[in-house]
């Protein structure tokens, strides 16, 4: 495997704000973006809560794309400009791979509602892929992943396949996902919403919390000061056992540990914080804490982000990696949010404070999907060759 | 780095009907519409209870990918994976759970499981015991991709050991209104290719020689991707063709097969009939 | 057969797709879950929206649906019980 994908620039649209910089400075504040549902009739679903885009963000995203675009495609462009306006000029091509589950998932509900007429389809992922690609003069391979909410992680592999296939330069990677009555109605039908904001790994957790984002990562193989961190490896493997529910054992998870490790040459002591998928879901939490045991046994700090942003499905891959960069950067172990006290049969060490770590060279993501997927990208940061 | 595997196994579902790279079934009475629903007994005497439970395009995977394997001789799970490039991916889900949103009862779980176009791929992975890295790529229909780059870069990359590559659509006429115009139209709105690639190492046993090789190569020139009015199952049907002998003329003899992208293209040759 | 329990096995096989079962085939006492007919847990929460509109009866609590999908038996055992509280109230 090639020696590292640089990450030239990073950005993410939260339910704690614009940036990765307000992003993280409100995460590092213990702010908690799940809030009551401002957009969705509360008493309808399982929930009356999720973590969606604050109204001055909105209206900020809405002005920047067309009038009656999906919400999913204004804020995949919003990110993806404020992406690419750090890392520029930028000589050579740009590709582009797309992260999303449901895409325009609101344009669907309306034309399929009877609003009828023609609309731009946004909520086929190519389409919105190709139509982000034109809006911002993307000359290189354009393709879409949708890989349940592992998307953003394998949106990463993608980006770096291409790169390895000298097929462009540079490729932006964007995840972006949005809460709507389509996706509340589904996980509700599906009981693994939590009434009240999630509580990853806690013995009181009994679901997720829904988030919409966007983040974007723009990944190059040029070497230079530029880089805020580097892609050092990556693995991924399926359960094969059930369309929706994680398999029990966590086998298939451990599988990606180690082969993300070994292909990358590192060991479970060379790794110093993990940022887990973390739903807060009895099962995901449970089987992905035996799994980091399995790897790593007791000594790797580890938390979830979905308690300050929800679970942002297809975008969460890109935009906890985005965060991840700032934790390589200041060396700060981010907090848990949610967790009060353990509730997971393997012993793992899951962060309930900010700590500030001695070391910081690597961090290893994890995002788990539908359909028995398992993500694992090994991050590192700058000038630890 | 050069870039090449073998091709051991191909099959399909189309309006022409389904089979591999040498049987080819018709529709009873000479059908040439695909149903919406499949009956698996038709495909395969091999149980499979709940087929009936999968929504439209995760059925004609499964069915392509039962056709490219059942040939197959050896099988190892944790190093073969699948991967599907599809247009339309779970529309014909979406519609069916958004209707049910408002029935009495409520939402219906199991059409919402399906509302993931990579459903179908895990489908296919649990069938086929298949646990590297799946891959669902949603492309537009007119681009000549049809999963074998990305199949051949996983092999290459030694991701995984075999690759099932797969192209499908399973589009209701209730649902055309709801694309874009440039994707309607066209060959068919049902359909499932699959091709088996297996990583540039010697064969494992002496039997599995292959039906073809592949190499990427780089174009010498930057030219424009070949876009076709066909959907994607054209340039699939037409490989399928070729690896069971015959060219869309119905000619034999033509030793090669091109899928070209904008810098790069593939190129599929037969396999000599030689047993390593 | 109770004709509840033939409604129930009809009302299983259609709305989970089950193929080449005819409701005489599925054993009243048996369990319904793990081995024979194979339900999975989308199954129970497919069963959970049937028995709301077929029957009016909500299940919040997914014991209780464990229980009442133990076997068919028992679930027209729990629709009976159910339609019957609701007379009374």
């Amino acid at each position: 495997m090639a020696r590292g994908y640089n990450i030239w620039a990073v950005d993410a649209i939260t339910a704690l704000g614009e940036g990765v910089e307000e992003t993280w400075r409100r995460m590092l504040n213990m702010e908690c973006g799940i809030r009551p549902l401002r957009r969705f009739a509360q008493g309808r679903y399982q929930t009356d809560v999720a973590a969606e885009i604050a109204p001055d963000i909105e209206e900020a995203v809405r002005a920047g794309a067309f009038v009656g675009s999906s919400r999913a495609y204004a804020l995949a462009l919003r990110t993806a400009r404020r992406t690419l306006r750090q890392a520029d000029p930028r000589p050579g091509r740009t590709g582009l791979v797309l992260a999303t589950t449901k895409a325009g998932v609101d344009e669907l509900e309306q034309r399929a509602g009877g609003a009828g007429g023609e609309g731009r389809c946004h909520y086929l992922p190519s389409v919105l892929a190709s139509d982000l690609a034109t809006e911002l003069h993307l000359d290189g391979p354009v393709s879409a992943v949708s890989n349940a909410c592992a998307s953003g992680s394998i949106a990463v592999m993608e980006a770096a396949r291409t790169l390895d296939s000298a097929q462009c330069d540079h490729v932006l990677v964007v995840g972006v996902d949005i809460v709507s009555d389509f996706v509340l109605a589904g996980f509700s039908c599906l009981k693994a919403l939590s009434p009240l904001p999630c509580r990853p790994f806690d013995k009181s957790r009994n679901g997720l919390s829904l988030g919409e984002g966007a983040g974007a990562i723009l990944l190059t193989k040029d070497r230079g000061p530029q880089a805020l961190a580097v892609v050092r490896g990556w693995a991924a493997t399926n359960d094969a056992t059930h369309i929706t529910a994680p398999s029990r054992t966590g086998s298939g998870l451990t599988a990606a540990l180690v082969h993300a490790l070994n292909l990358s040459g590192f060991a479970p002591g060379d790794i110093d914080y993990i940022n887990a998928h973390g739903t807060g879901t009895v099962f995901n939490d449970e089987m992905e804490a035996r799994a980091i045991h399995s790897t790593f046994g007791s000594d790797v700090p580890v938390s979830s982000m979905k308690g300050y942003l929800g679970h942002t499905l297809g975008a969460a891959g890109v935009i906890e990696m985005s965060l991840c960069v700032m934790a390589l950067r200041d060396r700060i172990i981010p907090a848990s949010l949610g967790l009060q006290d353990l509730g997971i049969s393997s012993h793992i060490r899951v962060a309930v404070r900010h700590q500030q770590a001695s070391r910081m060279d690597h961090i290893v993501s994890i995002k788990c999907g539908f359909g028995g997927m398992n993500a694992v990208v090994i991050l590192g940061g700058v000038g630890h060759d | 780095m050069t870039e090449s595997a073998r091709i051991t196994g191909c099959g399909f579902i189309d309006p022409t009907g389904w089979g591999d790279h040498l049987v080819q079934n018709t529709w009873p009475a000479g059908a040439t519409v695909c149903p919406d629903r499949l009956a698996w007994r038709l495909f395969s005497e091999s149980p499979f209870d709940r087929f009936g439970r999968l929504d439209m395009v995760s059925q004609y995977a499964v069915v392509a990918a039962e056709m490219s394997l059942r040939s197959r001789t050896d099988t190892s799970d944790d190093e073969e994976t699948a991967i599907v490039l599809t247009t339309a991916g779970s529309l014909a889900a979406d519609l069916e759970f958004l209707a049910s949103m408002g029935a009495p009862g409520g939402a219906s779980p199991t059409a919402f499981s399906y509302t993931l176009p990579s459903t179908a791929i895990a489908e296919v992975a649990i069938r086929y015991h298949m646990k590297g890295p799946s891959l669902c790529l949603p492309k537009p229909p007119h681009l000549p991709e049809i999963g074998l780059r990305e199949g051949l870069r996983l092999v290459c990359r030694q991701e995984a050991r075999r690759c099932l590559c797969l192209v499908a659509d399973a589009i209701p006429t209730c649902a055309m209104p709801l694309l874009p115009a440039d994707h309607r139209g066209g060959l068919a709105d049902h359909y499932a290719y699959a091709f088996l690639i297996e990583g540039g190492s010697p064969p494992r046993t002496a039997v599995s020689t292959g039906i073809a090789d592949m190499r990427v190569e780089a174009r010498q020139q930057v030219i424009r991707a070949e876009t076709s009015p066909h959907r994607a199952g054209g340039v699939a049907s037409q490989l399928c063709r070729f690896l069971r002998g015959a060219d869309s003329h119905g000619q034999r003899g033509i030793e090669s097969f091109e899928v070209s992208s904008t810098r790069e293209v593939l190129i599929i040759t037969k396999a000599a009939d030689t047993i390593s | 057969m109770d004709p509840l329990i033939e409604q129930l096995a009809r009302h299983i096989i259609q709305v989970l797709r089950l193929e080449n079962v005819v409701p005489d085939a599925i054993d009243p006492v048996a369990p319904l879950f793990g081995a024979g007919l194979g339900l999975d847990s989308i199954d129970a929460l497919e069963l959970i929206v049937m028995l709301e509109k077929e029957y009016q009866i909500q299940i919040t609590d997914i014991e209780v649906g464990r229980k009442a999908f133990a076997s068919l038996n028992a679930l027209a055992a729990f629709i009976r019980e159910r339609q019957r509280c609701a007379k009374t109230q």
